[in-house]
């Protein structure tokens, strides 16, 4: 447990719509080792962008960071601290600092995530002036570089053309280069190949590998895609509705799954070399509505294992299997979570 | 571009004529003309003579041609430069517009300049603070000025200005200044008077300018790449500034070719009501009394500027907006 680069304590994002509550990260909790890959998994709307934007203090009005701890450890004159990101403001100099330069982020739209008015030039080097002091021309240079070092062919060139002549996988190239240009620590990646074609998300993928081993940079990798995060996670958190339900190294989570969701997850996905007949086989059930989490263990409604009267009562307490394993559900241990949870914020 | 613009101004040409030739139209759809409304005029006044003179009198200003070569006339001699002579006072048209210049681009200027900058402001000032109590104040601001029309609003000042200081502003001079030479106190008298209508249209202006602006820019601040600029750690100044605000520009931009014809076409209402010496009250006097020429060459004018307000906008988005420039 010691020297973890990032801890995520008990984080709740909630947004204050008009018409009511969404508590969109509801008490997650898991830690990220320096170097190393977190995949975070789950349903379209359980929460993981969210917490992504979280750490960084993205989250806009009507949403707001109502609670948690996010323990990040940085180096500071030599010396090792541990700081709360939560102590500081979303606009102070503080975050800032830290945004682009030891935690940086790539997103799910590369369509949509460069500013259209400006060239990739000028968007590569603005990230590099906002944290050191180099002269544009320098500025220039290491952005030609770190396009070399995302594979980009023709960086000069390419330097002086504005996003809309570039395709979608090489947009996010760009985003890659840029999320480098600070040598972060620590890469928050929002299901950055969702958007791609298939050829084109297994290059990118490949290149996010080497250039985390050659950058020594850790990843908090989100993705729905359990495919994804067999190729790319060593350890993996499970979502649901703002929790997180299962935590596991990548093989347990293969081999072992323990949640039913987990499972019904697993099961839903079509096994490579298999030939599949009729419809792929989905969760059961709708996802509830974000405004109405159901009580208890939110997956109740749809668990083939509901047991009335224990799942549907309080929020079951995060059980420690083997080794790293966890699992919030009543089939492994009898205790609910304190009053913490289940009610209204 | 410089071809570009070259090819744009060609196309004013044909442009032109089709805005000319149907507010020609326009202007003969009306039963009679300029001849029989003046003489039937003249007869209610108990002028019988003048009854015998209307052949005389159609001959004189040419309307006795046939419409095309009336038309054709015109439009030659417009190009010359000469833009005919007004039917109701017999001065060159090119004087009676000349004379009205002066006032109208001051007004429209200042109105332009105010509500542009007040509004671009303000909405600037709301997007960036949503929610907050100031954001719900300029809102409210924003859906008076856009419902009570700017007459409205003049004359409430006209009232409130005479109830204050005895005097009534209509006009943008007080008669002794009128002709006078420039001066101090003709200068301050003219500050005086203009204050009442460039407040009042200001007021619907740049409501209109905020509320666009306050929604383009919150559209922008909830877009990715927005996000992903506070991600790499660009100062909000800079993000709110260098980005977000550029881009929010675009229906603005847009909107300014419009606003060029609205400097001689806008408020005409309020310049009725506070009897301002501007063109837009002499458009609408020329068009009631059918003076053709007068007329004419006002819309002609009106249609210039629309076309060269488009030509300006088209060329500050192009300018603006690389996605433009390279189609
Ligand atoms: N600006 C917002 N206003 C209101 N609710 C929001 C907002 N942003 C997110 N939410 C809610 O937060 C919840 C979690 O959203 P989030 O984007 O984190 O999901 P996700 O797991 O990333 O899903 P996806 O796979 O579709 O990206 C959703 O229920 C969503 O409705
Ligand atoms: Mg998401």
């Amino acid at each position: 447990m010691t020297n973890m680069l990032l801890q995520i304590k008990d984080l709740r994002t909630h947004f204050f719509t008009e018409s009511g509550v969404v508590r969109a990260v509801d008490g997650v909790s898991f830690d990220i080792a320096p170097g190393k890959t977190l995949g975070v998994v789950g349903e379209s709307g359980c929460g993981k962008s969210v917490t992504g934007y979280s750490i960084l203090q993205l989250i806009n009005p009507p949403g707001r960071i109502v609670g948690g701890q996010i323990l990040f450890e940085r180096e500071k004159n030599g010396r090792k601290e541990v700081v709360d990101l939560l102590k500081y403001g979303a606009r102070s100099e503080d975050i800032r600092q830290i945004r682009g330069n030891e935690i940086a982020m790539i997103f799910q739209e590369p369509m949509t995530s460069l500013d259209p008015l400006f060239t990739v030039g000028d968007q590569l080097a603005e990230a590099i002036l906002v944290h050191q002091k180099v002269s544009k021309r320098s500025a220039l240079d290491r952005a030609t570089e770190l396009l070399d070092k995302v594979r980009l062919p023709q960086a000069r060139e390419l330097l002086n053309k504005y996003p809309h002549q570039l395709s979608g996988g090489m947009r996010q190239r760009v985003m890659i280069a840029m999320a480098l240009s600070g040598q972060p620590k620590l890469l928050i990646a929002d299901e950055p190949t969702t958007a791609l074609d298939v050829t084109t998300e297994g290059q990118i993928l490949d290149l996010m590998q080497s250039l985390q081993e050659e950058f020594g940079m850790a990843m908090l990798f989100i993705t729905h895609d359990l495919g994804v995060i067999a190729e790319m996670a060593e350890e993996v958190v499970v979502m649901y509705l703002g929790r997180v339900v299962e935590k596991t190294d990548v093989r347990t989570l293969f081999d072992a799954p323990k949640h039913p969701y987990t499972r019904a997850l697993l099961e839903s996905i079509p096994k490579v070399g298999h030939k599949h007949d009729g419809p792929l086989q989905t969760i059961e059930g709708m996802v509830p509505s974000p405004f109405n989490i159901p009580q208890g263990c939110p997956f109740h409604p749809r668990c083939a294992r509901f047991m009335p009267g224990i799942c549907d009562e309080a929020v079951p307490a995060e059980t420690p299997l083997e080794r790293s394993h966890t699992v919030r559900c009543y089939l492994y241990s009898e205790q609910a979570e304190g009053d913490r949870y289940g009610n209204p914020a | 571009m410089t071809r570009y613009i070259v090819r744009r101004l060609l196309q004013f040409i044909p442009s032109m004529i089709l805005i000319a030739f149907v507010g020609f139209v326009i202007m003969e759809l009306p039963p009679g003309d300029y001849v029989s409304n003046y003489i039937r005029a003249q007869a209610l006044a108990g002028n019988q003579d003048m009854v015998a003179q209307e052949a005389a009198l159609r001959q004189q200003f040419g309307l006795d041609q046939p419409f095309l070569i009336r038309f054709a006339n015109w439009t030659i001699n417009l190009i010359r430069g000469d833009f005919g002579i007004s039917l109701a006072t017999r001065m060159p048209v090119s004087e009676i517009i000349g004379s009205k210049l002066g006032a109208t681009v001051a007004v429209s200027l200042c109105v332009f300049i105010l509500s542009w900058a007040i509004g671009i402001a303000l909405g600037v000032y709301s997007a960036t603070h949503q929610y907050s109590k100031t954001d719900n104040f300029l809102t409210t601001i924003s859906f008076i000025g856009l419902g009570l029309p700017d007459f409205l609003i003049a004359l409430a000042f006209l009232v409130l200005a005479w109830q204050l200081t005895g005097q009534v502003l209509t006009g943008l001079q007080s008669p002794e200044f009128i002709g006078k030479p420039f001066s101090i106190p003709l200068l301050l008298d003219f500050l005086k008077h203009l204050w009442i209508p460039v407040t009042a249209v200001v007021v619907t202006g740049m409501a209109w300018v905020m509320r666009v602006m306050r929604g383009n820019l919150l559209n922008e601040l909830g877009k990715n790449y927005v996000t992903a600029l506070r991600a790499k750690g660009v100062p909000e100044r800079t993000v709110i500034w260098k980005h977000a605000f550029r881009n929010a520009l675009h229906p603005l931009i847009g909107a300014l070719s419009q606003t060029l014809a609205f400097l001689v076409n806008g408020f005409v209402i309020t310049s009725v009501v506070l009897d301002l010496p501007t063109i837009q009250v002499t458009y609408l006097d020329a068009t009631q009394a059918q003076d053709l020429f007068l007329a004419g060459t006002i819309l002609t004018l009106i249609g210039f500027l629309v076309l060269l307000g488009t030509l300006v906008s088209d060329l500050l988005l192009a300018w603006l907006d690389p996605r433009i420039r390279f189609s």
